[in-house]
């Protein structure tokens, strides 16, 4: 029977997902008793983000892929692919609260997330996947998919569950997220903001003869930086 | 009496006698006959963590609140450590989860504490207007002026531990992504907005960048040393022909009041000096009377961020109301029920109060009988014919049409 579904498609759009869509495509699900539920989950959450659609239909896939997901947990299915969208669909919803649990609780069945990944490890996921947040849906992988997984899934957590580090101090996320090269350039700065604001000695930055110039044009607040680390190590 | 028993009286009586090394070894003695002895486990927890040993202490006083919920002191102890850890977000939560509110001359003296911490600009003491101390407002700090991701330019304290600063730097906008998002859509050429409580400006400024030169936005922000702040950003950006801050906040009735503020902060600290300044206050009524009001056709759009101030500036906006009809976006506190007194205030103005849907970037109804998303900060009202408007836009879900 001819594949009706769009999915292929439409996550050829996404940056991170183009040289994975092979492997889904070609990959044998006959022996993925829920495969047909989660196609047709990830179906519909992908009708949701389509801009071309009424914004009434649109919400509508949404909360109709919201139940489909929650219809796999209720089946058994605790395959990373159906945390990974569902997360994402309690953030697209506004459901933080309920994002931030689900977060928690793929941690402790993962446990593998939060840990520095063998260098002959390499991860593999057999379903189509979107990240819990659209900030990596335009990132490349780089090195792994094990890895890109790990900073898609830390970030998250770090970045939704308080409006800022601001109310966090805490270094533990970020500790980990900053090592790993799939990070966003704001783990940077939290990092650097947090050993700035807790007296701790700024986390080492690239000597400035080796800056590039277009590095120096993409941060224009360097000067800021710099003066509040003047500023700081004055009063220190 | 039990053995456990026993010994947890010696070393509450230890305790008491300062010999905190000889109770500290009961306790663990205690909780070694009776692991889930809440009472040992939270004094414990607090010699801990007063002797240095942070971690083990703050899972020691963790574990007692969540062996014993309902003891208002064990809770008051682990929201004070977080605190002095300068994790206050996770002290608020701490205290608000507390089976019955705790009322406790030190539960509230947290409480307000947390307020100003998380909140400096917000804690208003509405009492008899003072003299302003005999001291002059405290001197502007040294500035930054830190480039947000859409190129505005926000001047903010050359200070890492003021919020603004910090949270621009950190996000290179503001941390309300969503609400922005939406106004970013939302804003139009020829608009006239209200800012009330613009503090540093981000929504100030987003919304005058979006206006292209044609409408103009009211900032309204009570404290000198932000609406200075803001004032120079207005320049920085070239925006003073559409921006008017005016130097003075919402309230329920007019008049002056003393405003607590952060005079300067030290170091690696959160406990900078405080002190208050004498700030004028004005409804939403008499706004509209004001000489300085320049606006002269309809809002479109009116943010309030009052604080608990926000459902009496709503019912003393009346005139207003009659006169405007605009988008309102108001900050609430998550994790709660929507008070009463602002959805009385919504059946008053005939509004329909709205969330965002941040994967659509769009509004939507809510059902006012269930408690907000922890993480909520804003809330979106209007009335019908707005709401309309909105839906043409495709900025607002018709729900009626899903049925």
């Amino acid at each position: 029977m001819m594949n009706q579904m769009q999915w292929p498609m439409r996550l050829a759009d996404y940056a991170y997902a183009q040289s994975l869509l092979i492997g889904w495509q070609i990959a044998d699900h006959s022996k993925d008793t829920n495969w047909v539920y989660f196609e047709a989950a990830l179906e519909r959450y992908l009708q949701s983000q389509d801009h071309k659609q009424p914004l009434t239909a649109r919400y509508h896939a949404l909360l109709d892929s919201r139940d489909q997901f929650k219809n796999l947990f209720a089946l058994g299915d605790g395959h990373i692919s159906t945390y990974m969208i569902f997360i994402r669909i309690l953030f697209d919803l506004g459901h933080t609260e309920a994002a931030i649990v689900q977060i928690e609780t793929l941690l402790q069945k993962m446990t593998w997330l939060l840990e520095p990944l063998h260098e002959d490890l390499r991860i593999q996921i057999n379903r189509p996947f979107l990240p819990l947040t659209h900030d990596f849906d335009q990132r490349p992988i780089q090195v792994d998919l094990g890895t890109w997984v790990q900073a898609a899934v830390i970030e998250a957590l770090e970045i939704k569950r308080a409006p800022s580090s601001y109310f966090q101090n805490d270094l533990f996320l970020l500790k980990k997220v900053v090592m790993n090269p799939n990070h966003g350039a704001e783990m940077k700065r939290r990092e650097r903001l947090l050993h700035l604001r807790l007296g701790l000695p700024t986390p080492a930055m690239a000597p400035a003869a080796i800056i590039s110039r277009r590095k120096q044009l993409l941060d224009p607040n360097r000067a800021v930086w710099e003066c509040l680390e003047q500023h700081a190590q004055l009063l220190g | 009496v039990s053995d456990s028993q026993r010994l947890l009286e010696q070393a509450n009586a230890q305790l008491q006698a300062g010999q905190s090394e000889a109770a500290e070894w009961l306790y663990r003695a205690v909780l070694a006959l009776d692991a889930d002895n809440a009472e040992a486990t939270h004094h414990l927890g607090q010699i801990e963590y007063d002797s240095g040993q942070t971690e083990p202490g703050l899972a020691h006083l963790q574990q007692a609140v969540a062996l014993a919920p309902a003891v208002g002191a064990y809770r008051l102890a682990l929201a004070t450590a977080l605190l002095e850890l300068q994790r206050p977000l996770e002290a608020q939560e701490v205290l608000a989860a507390a089976p019955t509110p705790l009322e406790t001359p030190a539960a509230l003296e947290l409480r307000q504490q947390l307020a100003q911490i998380l909140d400096p600009n917000q804690t208003l003491t509405l009492e008899t207007p003072a003299a302003l101390n005999g001291s002059a407002p405290p001197a502007a700090a040294e500035m930054v002026v830190i480039t947000l991701a859409d190129a505005l330019r926000v001047c903010a304290p050359a200070d890492i531990h003021a919020l603004a600063t910090y949270v621009l730097l950190e996000q290179g906008d503001w941390h309300e992504k969503d609400a922005l998002a939406l106004l970013r859509r939302f804003i139009q050429p020829g608009m006239i907005a209200v800012d009330g409580g613009a503090q540093h400006g981000v929504y100030t400024l987003t919304l005058a960048h979006r206006l292209q030169g044609a409408g103009t936005v009211i900032a309204l922000e009570p404290t000198a040393r932000a609406a200075n702040l803001l004032t120079q950003s207005v320049a920085e950006n070239d925006l003073a022909a559409v921006v008017t801050v005016l130097p003075l906040g919402l309230a329920a009735q007019s008049g002056a009041a003393e405003l607590s503020v952060y005079a300067d902060r030290k170091p690696n600290s959160l406990d900078g000096q405080r002190c208050t300044e004498l700030v004028k206050y004005l409804t939403l009524d008499e706004l509209i009377k004001d000489a300085h009001w320049p606006a002269t056709s309809r809002v479109d759009f009116l943010r309030l961020n009052v604080g608990e101030l926000l459902p009496s500036i709503l019912f003393t906006g009346r005139e207003f109301f009659a006169a405007h009809s605009p988008l309102l976006m108001l900050r609430v506190t998550g994790g709660s029920l929507i008070p009463t007194a602002l959805i009385d205030a919504m059946a008053m103005l005939k509004m329909t109060l709205y969330q965002i849907v941040p994967g659509l970037n769009a509004l939507l109804a809510i059902n006012v009988a269930q408690p907000l998303d922890q993480h909520q900060r804003n809330l979106f009202a209007c009335r019908a014919e707005c709401a309309k408007q909105l839906h043409e836009r495709g900025l607002l879900i018709n729900t009626a049409e899903m049925k």
